[in-house]
């Protein structure tokens, strides 16, 4: 009977879940880019009107792409957490299963406790190569966070630009909302993958299978 | 899991099964060593579920890094998906399974055993003062398997073939054939898909001198029921499966 500890399962469930949430970012982190071009083409039009305006659109269409570039980062990044929970889930179940075998016998042998020392040496690594990636993960999580906290602040510096705009002082408010609204929704996103993985990781912290990741 | 003795010789079988511990929704499975003056071999390890009371029990009759050889007869997972637990085990073990199987059978885990592809043809595996012959089973019920025969103990593996479901704790040995063929009938009609290779099997299968035909679920065969297998069997209809009611044969 398998005996696998549910928050080994829980973290490669959470992991796992978070991949497709990653995923919304991405769609996110493109409307950016198009809210970006659209305000370029707006500030063109608008000319010395918006002269204001057209730094900030450089800089959030820069963001939109490293956005884009770090998701698609976060998304590997998750992907390998997934792989690395899920072979030391694999290793665990295993481990339980060769020491119940063992535990059936009065003297398991010399052959049988050096396998089951290697094993659990690997499951150790295993759990390490896990802890690291999830660091990993929360670094670029963090990053994520940082440049929609940044592209929350330049819609704002938008809006104060747009008032100046005269007859484009719409067009580039709206271009304003939409950005602000994308880093909303991206922090959301990332709010919740972390905090979806913190609490599955402090779970194995809490039972000694895993570093702190903070 | 218990633990019978089926010969004894310059080496010995052994047929473990009816496992106490098992979980009630999994189907009850009979693996089977040989230990020889040169090591162990495993015939249908078992699926991963019963790994653990396989390994206590196996330990109880050879040392575990003496394992030399494991066989699967197919790729189903009550056979062989224990194979990645006995890849940590054993990983100086040789894997013996049909070639048809080999890219299917390692996403069980064969990283550090090596797999050996029997060819379609069968082939021989010299073991101490004995060997065993891997006799094609095809379609009999997988489309690549095999049965394994010891010419010395007189003992056929027939993988699924004589397979019986029956409730736990059933007898390791037919003792009343007319009536075990009542736990066989739908079983081998159902899982055997071809009239075909069954027949050719059968008679195959009567040209060796056997004493006990030992499928891996089920009770084993001694004596004349192997006969009465063999009879009941060549004249059972096979590849048959019931759809809205109506049978088809294949």
């Amino acid at each position: 009977m398998s005996q696998t500890p549910p928050h080994t399962e829980e973290l490669f469930a959470q992991t796992a879940r978070s991949v497709s949430y990653l995923e919304g970012v991405r769609r996110t982190a493109n409307e950016i880019t198009l809210s970006a071009a659209n305000a370029k083409a707006v500030a063109a039009r608008a000319g010395s009107k918006a002269a204001g305006f057209i730094p900030i659109t450089n800089f959030v269409d820069e963001m939109g792409r490293e956005t884009r570039h770090l998701v698609e980062r976060v998304n590997r990044d998750a992907q390998l957490t997934v792989r690395e929970a899920l072979a030391e889930l694999y290793l665990r179940d295993s481990l339980e299963r060769m020491q119940r075998g063992c535990a059936g016998l009065e003297e398991p042998g010399a052959h049988l406790t050096a396998i089951s020392r290697t094993m659990t040496t690997d499951l150790k690594a295993a759990s390490d190569r896990t802890n690291r990636q999830l660091v990993q993960l929360r670094e670029v999580l963090s990053q994520i966070n940082d440049h929609a906290r940044t592209a929350s602040m330049m819609s704002t510096r938008a809006r104060v630009e747009a008032t100046v705009a005269e007859e484009y002082q719409h067009s580039l408010e709206s271009v304003a909302d939409t950005v602000e609204a994308a880093a909303t929704r991206i922090r959301e996103v990332v709010l919740r993958c972390r905090s979806m993985l913190d609490a599955a990781n402090d779970e194995r912290s809490r039972r000694g299978l895993a570093h702190a990741t903070n | 899991m218990q633990r019978t003795e089926l010969f004894r010789g310059n080496h010995t079988w052994y047929v473990f099964g009816r496992d106490p511990d098992k979980l009630n929704d999994i189907i009850d499975t009979n693996q089977y060593l040989i230990v020889d003056s040169s090591g162990a071999t495993l015939l249908d390890p078992g699926g991963v579920e019963t790994f653990s009371a396989m390994l206590a029990a196996v330990a109880t009759c050879c040392d575990i890094a003496d394992i030399r050889y494991l066989f699967a007869s197919h790729q189903d997972p009550d056979i062989i998906s224990s194979l990645g637990l006995w890849d940590r085990a054993v990983p100086q073990a040789k894997l013996y399974a049909p070639w048809l199987w080999e890219g299917f059978i390692k996403h069980f885990g064969c990283r550090q055993i090596e797999y050996v592809s029997i060819p379609d043809e069968g082939m021989s595996l010299p073991l101490g003062a004995t060997r065993l012959d891997f006799i094609p089973a095809h379609y009999l019920h997988s489309s690549g398997n095999f049965h394994v025969y010891d010419r010395s103990a007189r003992i056929l593996m027939s993988g699924d073939i004589g397979a019986a479901l029956e409730p736990p704790g059933s007898p390791m040995f037919v003792d009343n054939f007319s009536e075990h063929t009542s736990r066989m009938k739908l079983f081998h009609q159902r899982w055997m898909p071809s009239n075909k290779a069954k027949n050719d099997w059968v008679r195959r299968v009567r040209e060796l001198d056997i004493d006990i035909m030992a499928p891996q679920h089920g009770r084993l065969f001694r004596g004349d029921d192997v006969q009465r297998f063999l009879d009941w069997f060549e004249a059972l209809e096979v590849g048959i499966a019931h759809r809205g009611g109506e049978q088809s044969a294949a």
